[in-house]
């Protein structure tokens, strides 16, 4: 075993797995939960609704993509789309679908005029849709790329064979990608079940996620059903994200694509599943610029309400934001290497983050803060939550990123005379240094855009964007959230794509 | 990161070095305004007031950090959230020097809290969606009002629990029944009052759970009534409001000042037009009050002791008749 296997068991069983336990040993998970039946099966069943409509959506684009030949910057547009939504403040995207879908959206005004009005919000549509939308990205990203990347040989073999194209589609297609189909469908099935922001929103009571009720029973003081469903969840989410893993490292027969201009219906449904994911991000980023009160309106009275401007906001966002991701970076790319050289338990480890939910993970942190040490020091409890639900994302990149480090380079070095810190400075680091800045950016994205374990752990004394963006917007003062909202994207944005910029060398 | 961290505890040590109230969302936005002023130039002592949204996330917080807390004074909690926290005892009593200045139905026989404002909570609807509002809970129930209607949760809301709690008044042990049908009637249940009135502000919702004064209010800042409250023919529910010492309080006399100050007629003055509640003392009312509110010809009281023995078992229920 590699040392770097050992720092991410070491960080995720000290921050992960001890407080997880601790949870359990505190607030022991009561086995009666035939009281929460309904819960559960309306979040499994919702989510598996939601996952069902993403994964169409998320087929049609990526059938799309890999069969018409489009402009490489189309192309290139919407696979940043696909990658925006994985950082794209869940807060923020609720706040997208209340500017569309309200009773005086933007859909009702335009379809008002013709006598149509929707009427949507807080319906299981209204989940559905948010959901979908939210997670046909997700599938566009697992399934997209490599079908696009699927050998055209084998169509071209079975097109002169005589198939037709749904032929093709359902008997070569279909089957090859299938394990990716599959595990984009656990990944957006596990997005909406544990869905927080999008659910407290636009989900009403009747359509609540465990997600969601631990919140609400962490809230009420009720521990011991916050403990029962946190184990319930902990469960399913385990499953479906070991499931997913899985799949998705299967090999498939990779090589140039196969490229047709034919057919109409791919490039209109795919249009209609664009739209439908860039309306409510749009309208999220543009409405606070567009509607000039406001602006007038956050600084009139939106900080004082707040009781922080914006500079103070920005302070504490960052402030968690950067810590988290320098140790999310640290960790994940020290177990990156040890998983580029086949340690399976560095894979393993750095992925339990993703089968605990942050409001579990935050839960747990705040019952060892109250009882060993102070609420003080919720602020780092908070960067290590961060760094921990930004590991496995920042472990796949870097693990990638290791993957380019030719090993014989390496061993040169080392026959050289290089002790290991010199190989690593002066050999690796230049090469990996892309996939570090990539994770880097990647994790303040992810912390900055995180909203429940703020609320459980901030206590309302300090706020980032998206808990101020979900103060606002829950406390009469929807305009003003509108106008922090538009700032708060175009700087998720902002660093997303300058992490983008600075590697695309890579 | 050392550093960092320094810096970290630093600013959250600072932050709260003054007098700390633990508070809901309306009230840092509004009296807070007037109180934190007038506190400083009198005791020349800064006082912060934290929200969390509602008064019984603030309550549930404090019940939380229990002897860790750095909250001295706890604002907002109503007469069904204070049962919960003289449960919890995490008050230490106080009878104000000015207590006989409370008027005389309103004070508390225990000291564990001081009242500072009362109001009817109502059902408050929009003039402009809704013609022919409700009159009564029958009335709620009908059909024309489904997904109109959005209320708060009593779990977590104290304007939520009053209203479950009238429920209780008006229909005894059968209120489950009631809710039962009522649910088909409910856009969706708010964690808040802020959220919800928010709701009905951008036009989501048409009805909601609200105060008596809803209409002067609407009145008095658009000069219309688009918001008004009807006042329900089995009677209306009454909610006080209290402030009391958190007992872990390190500065008890500064604490002690703060209630002073929540009596007196500075801040029992600004209550109608801050609170849109109704002052505990006799201080004179302002003409929107006298002319925009509603008279009350009933009101429905449940006994304190019922609502401590029962409030548990009522919430659970609750949540069972609505599938929560």
């Amino acid at each position: 075993m590699g040392r770097g296997a050992w720092n991410v068991i070491v960080f995720v069983s000290i921050f992960v797995i001890f407080p997880l336990v601790f949870l359990f040993a505190s607030f022991p998970p009561s086995f009666e939960i035939s009281k929460y039946t309904s819960l559960i099966l309306m979040n499994i069943f919702q989510a598996a609704v939601s996952a069902a409509v993403a994964l169409v959506g998320g087929i049609t684009i990526s059938y799309f993509l890999s069969h018409r030949k489009i402009s490489p910057f189309l192309r290139s547009i919407i696979h940043s789309i696909s990658k925006v939504s994985f950082i794209f403040p869940g807060v923020s995207m609720a706040l997208g679908f209340l500017i569309v879908f309200g009773k005086n959206g933007i859909l009702n005004q335009i379809l008002n005029p013709f006598g149509i009005h929707i009427n949507i919000l807080y319906t299981f549509l209204a989940v559905i849709i948010g959901h979908a939308f939210y997670n046909i990205p997700v599938v566009l990203y697992i399934t997209g790329t490599s079908w696009e990347k699927l050998s055209g040989e084998i169509i071209e073999a079975a097109e002169i064979d005589g198939a037709t194209p749904w032929r093709i589609f359902s008997s070569i297609e279909v089957p090859i990608l299938i394990p990716y189909l599959i595990s984009s469908y656990l990944m957006a099935f596990l997005y909406s079940f544990t869905s927080f922001a999008v659910v407290m929103t636009i989900g009403g009571f009747r359509y609540r996620t465990l997600e969601v009720e631990i919140y609400s029973k962490v809230s009420m003081l009720d521990f011991r059903g916050a403990s029962t469903l946190t184990l319930v969840q902990m469960l399913i989410v385990a499953v479906a994200a070991t499931a997913a893993s899985i799949l998705k490292n299967r090999d498939f027969p990779s090589g140039y694509p196969k490229f047709r201009k034919k057919g109409t219906l791919s490039p209109i449904l795919a249009f209609v599943f664009l739209s439908g994911i860039l309306l409510p991000m749009l309208s999220s980023l543009l409405y606070g610029f567009a509607n000039q009160n406001a602006f007038k309106l956050l600084f009139e009275r939106g900080w004082d309400f707040l009781g922080m401007g914006f500079f103070r906001i920005t302070f504490w966002s960052f402030s968690i934001a950067i810590p988290a991701a320098l140790i999310s970076t640290v960790v994940s790319t020290s177990s990156g290497r040890a998983s580029s050289h086949g340690r399976i338990l560095s894979g393993i480890f750095s992925s339990i983050p993703t089968a605990v939910s942050t409001v579990v993970l935050a839960f747990a942190y705040l019952s060892v803060l109250i009882k060993f040490l102070t609420e003080e020091l919720s602020p780092i409890s908070l960067v290590i939550l961060h760094a921990s639900i930004a590991l496995p994302m920042s472990h796949r990149i870097m693990e990638s990123g290791w993957m380019t480090v030719p090993r014989y380079i390496e061993e040169a070095a080392e026959i050289d005379g290089a002790n290991k810190i010199q190989t690593f400075l002066f050999v690796d680091f230049p090469i990996i240094l892309p996939a570090m800045i990539r994770a880097f950016t990647l994790s303040i994205a992810i912390s900055l855009s995180e909203l429940a374990g703020v609320l459980i752990l901030s206590g309302g004394k300090f706020l980032t964007f998206s808990s101020a963006v979900y103060r606002l917007m829950s406390s009469r003062h929807f305009l003003e959230a509108t106008a922090l909202n538009s700032v708060f994207v175009l700087i998720v944005l902002g660093i997303f794509f300058l992490g983008e910029f600075l590697t695309q060398r890579d | 990161m050392k550093r960092l961290v320094f810096i970290l505890l630093l600013v959250t040590v600072l932050s709260f070095s003054n007098l700390v109230v633990y508070t809901y969302d309306s009230m840092v936005s509004g009296l807070a305004k007037d109180i934190a002023p007038i506190f400083e130039s009198f005791y020349g002592e800064k006082v912060s007031f934290v929200s969390f949204g509602d008064a019984g996330k603030a309550l549930s917080r404090l019940i939380i950090e229990g002897e860790k807390t750095k909250a001295d004074i706890i604002l907002g909690l109503d007469q069904n959230l204070l049962l919960k926290a003289e449960k919890y005892g995490i008050l230490m009593k106080y009878k104000p020097v000015n207590y006989t200045k409370i008027k005389e139905a309103l004070r508390p026989k225990e000291y564990l809290a001081t009242p500072f404002d009362y109001g009817s909570i109502a059902i408050v609807y929009n003039t402009k969606t809704v013609k022919n509002p409700p009159k009564s809970f029958k009335d709620l129930l009908d059909p024309r009002f489904r997904r109109k209607i959005v209320v708060e949760d009593p779990r977590t809301s104290s304007t939520g629990l009053s209203f479950l709690l009238w429920t209780v008044a008006v229909y005894g042990e059968k209120f489950t029944d009631y809710w039962k049908k009522l649910k088909e009637n409910l856009l969706t249940i708010t964690s808040g009052w802020d959220e919800a009135f928010e709701m009905l502000e951008r036009g989501e919702a048409d009805i909601m759970v609200s105060y008596l004064t809803d209409g002067a209010y609407s009145y008095y800042y658009y000069k219309s009534t688009k918001f008004l409250p009807t006042v329900m023919k089995e009677g209306m529910f009454v909610q006080i409001e209290y402030v009391g010492i958190v007992k872990y309080t390190k500065k008890l006399e500064l604490a002690k000042r703060f209630i002073e100050l929540m009596l007196s007629d500075y801040v029992q003055e600004k209550i109608p037009l801050r609170q849109w509640m109704f002052p505990v003392t006799d201080v004179k009312l302002p003409e929107v009050f006298r002319k925009h509110v509603p008279k009350v010809e009933k009101i429905l009281e449940l006994d304190p002791k019922e609502i401590s023995k029962n409030l548990n078992k009522w919430i659970n229920e609750w949540e069972e008749a609505l599938g929560m």
